[in-house]
């Protein structure tokens, strides 16, 4: 069992942890899948996270970037 | 063997020609030609009509891929339209130096959904250390001009950082810098690959220094909430909780979802490998797309997970996979883990054990 599933989102004592815990957790009461291993579906997780957020962004990296591409730079 | 790719990440370089002379540059070619429009057409129209209701995102990437002009892309941005009523979803995304971006290039990716990162290593003096123009001036503030152009037409963007040799003891000014920018930026490590393996004494970084740059980073995020490199640190903190990766470099299989594409058509596992002759899937001008995914590299690479034996052992197998395969070969071969295995397990490990204390 993955290492979300047990854990109790109101014990997290971390406010920072605990945001990313129950944002994983939502998105997958959402039934979306933000996890897969694609980058389509990993930019999903990208988009979401950030339209909760009030941070200036850009995509993932991957590289260049976030978990949607990898370590790449010019 | 699955080999469909319906989502998909392609590292497209227009040209390998940069108009600067960063120190562990690994692309930068000068002479190097720029794909034409008819190519690149030929190459967006195969890689996209793979298969309907695919999902594809192009980097444009490089050497400095604004060299290939403005028009290129307007053209790109017209070869796609077509396709984007036909029902594929198609994504842009620039890596750039940032040092020839006018409010002409930002209209135009504000107009066009282009998201842009800009590589830039920190502040001033450390920035223009390495990322130089071919007079040895520091780009810093031409990069920094582009960025103020893109924030202007309310472009986003983010920052790439390198941790190279060149800058990894400065790394807590280098977070303090992206603090203040309130950019989202990464922090990579630079590969030996290409020119950069000519530098590598200069560049590569020793020992623990790229975990202890990424578990600092970490700790930043956890204790005081910084403003963070929350993407790259993602890669490692949510698979940790999920068991699940989430970045190409510790995918299973990341040859169902990456190819790179170089300046002449050919193709590669991905934009690192652009280059290496004995990966080359083949040409996406000349050969069609099915050619180019059942070539035997391609195969090869999709079956690494079965040959890495000194992965078996280990408690994260499950989340990294051996890591990025081309830092495998670099490493002694396709079997052989990722070159920084030893700095993914620190990172890892730091990781899970302060989150177990968290719970």
């Amino acid at each position: 069992m993955p290492l979300l599933d047990k854990i109790k989102e109101e014990r997290v004592r971390n406010p920072y942890l605990k945001e990313l815990i129950k944002h994983l957790k939502q998105m997958g009461a959402l039934e979306v899948d933000p996890l897969i291993a694609t980058p389509g579906t990993a930019q999903l997780f990208q988009d979401k996270w950030h339209h909760h957020s009030d941070h200036t962004d850009y995509e993932a990296h991957n590289d260049s970037g976030g978990p949607s591409h990898g370590d790449y730079c010019d | 063997m699955e080999t469909a790719m319906k989502d998909l990440t392609v590292v497209i370089k227009p040209t390998r020609n940069c108009n600067l002379r960063c120190v562990y540059c690994s692309a930068g070619d000068p002479k190097a030609r720029t794909l034409t429009i008819t190519e690149v057409g030929t190459i967006i129209e195969k890689i996209v009509g793979r298969q309907i209701d695919s999902y594809t995102k192009f980097i444009w990437h490089g050497g400095e891929p604004l060299l290939a002009g403005l028009n290129f892309y307007r053209q790109v941005v017209e070869i796609q339209k077509p396709l984007l009523a036909g029902g594929y979803h198609i994504a842009n995304v620039v890596q750039s130096n940032g040092t020839l971006i006018s409010d002409e290039w930002a209209k135009f990716f504000k107009d066009h959904g282009f998201g842009v990162g800009l590589s830039i290593d920190g502040p001033r003096d450390i920035t223009n250390k390495t990322r130089v123009f071919p007079n040895s001036q520091g780009a810093f503030e031409a990069i920094k001009r582009g960025s103020e152009i893109l924030t202007r037409h309310e472009v986003q963007h983010g920052y790439l950082v390198v941790i190279s040799r060149l800058n990894v003891q400065w790394i807590e000014q280098i977070i303090e810098f992206m603090h203040e920018e309130k950019k989202r930026y990464k922090l990579v490590s630079v590969s030996p690959i290409g020119r950069a393996a000519e530098a590598y004494d200069l560049i590569m970084t020793e020992g623990n220094n790229y975990s202890d740059s990424q578990i600092l980073l970490f700790r930043y995020w956890l204790d005081q909430g910084h403003f963070t490199d929350r993407a790259a640190l993602w890669k490692y903190i949510v698979p940790i909780l999920t068991g699940r990766p989430i970045e190409c470099i510790f995918f299973e299989n990341c040859q169902l979802s990456f190819i790179g594409v170089d300046c002449n058509g050919d193709v590669y596992p991905c934009g690192r490998f652009c280059g290496s002759g004995s990966f080359k899937y083949g040409n996406l001008v000349n050969d069609s797309w099915k050619q180019v995914i059942n070539h035997p590299s391609r195969l090869a690479l999709l079956a690494r997970g079965k040959h890495l034996k000194t992965c078996q052992s280990c408690e994260y197998q499950k989340i990294c996979n051996g890591g990025c395969p081309l830092q495998g070969i670099l490493n002694g071969g396709l079997n052989k883990p990722d070159y920084n295995c030893r700095q993914y397990q620190r990172i890892f490990s730091e990781i899970k054990e302060r989150i177990m204390r968290e719970i």
